[in-house]
């Protein structure tokens, strides 16, 4: 079978994916805290607005 | 896969021949009600807290996953009753790409006999039948009908 690679579609045209890649984020630089019950997760208000923020 | 040291965000990110690198919360990720919340001065952005009820750390936990990475593990192991609760939570936060892909999931396992009917039951309550397509409403009919 012929593998084809992944795609995305970003500003509605559709690409082909290259490579993934991570990289880290310490939660020292966290500017809210979301609590659920007794835990707590400091996360990032970028990341939790995704591109609607600013 | 290098290892994220202890208690930090592994933050996905897709490269693309046209765009350099597309980290994964910029591109499809993210939650308007967060970003209706941080765009004012509500109590939680002021606090800098945000609480969440009626919902289990757990699942909060992968709903945090997904907006960092693009992906979590519910998604991955397709537990239909941890879809379907994942749903629910997306849903509340009106992050239709996450609902999308929770639609997608083929369940691997979670449904059976005994929790056939609340899990068919939750999904209606939270909208994901009878109007939804996707393997996971398909799968539900199948074994709820048949």
């Amino acid at each position: 079978m012929p593998q084809t690679n992944p795609t995305i579609i970003t500003q509605g045209k559709e690409e082909n994916v290259d490579k993934f890649r991570s990289y880290f984020l310490s939660p020292r630089l966290s500017d809210v805290i979301i609590s659920v019950g007794d835990q707590e997760f400091p996360c990032h208000k970028l990341l939790l607005a995704g591109t609607e923020l600013g | 896969m290098p290892q994220a040291p202890a208690g930090w965000y592994r933050i996905g990110v897709t490269y693309t021949s046209r765009h350099s690198f597309i980290p994964s919360f910029l591109s499809i990720v993210g939650s308007p009600v967060f970003s209706q919340m941080f765009s004012h001065s509500t109590k939680e952005t002021v606090e800098g807290r945000i609480q969440i009820q009626d919902a289990c750390p757990g699942t909060v936990a992968e709903l945090l996953e997904y907006v960092y990475t693009g992906n979590c593990q519910t998604l991955r192991n397709g537990d239909a009753e941890a879809v379907v609760t994942l749903y629910s939570l997306a849903d509340r936060y009106l992050m239709d790409d996450l609902k999308a892909r929770c639609l997608s999931v083929q369940p691997t396992g979670g449904l059976t006999q005994e929790n056939a009917i609340e899990l068919w039951g939750k999904a209606h309550l939270y909208g994901l039948l009878p109007q939804k397509r996707g393997n996971l409403v398909e799968a539900f009919r199948k074994f709820c009908w048949t």
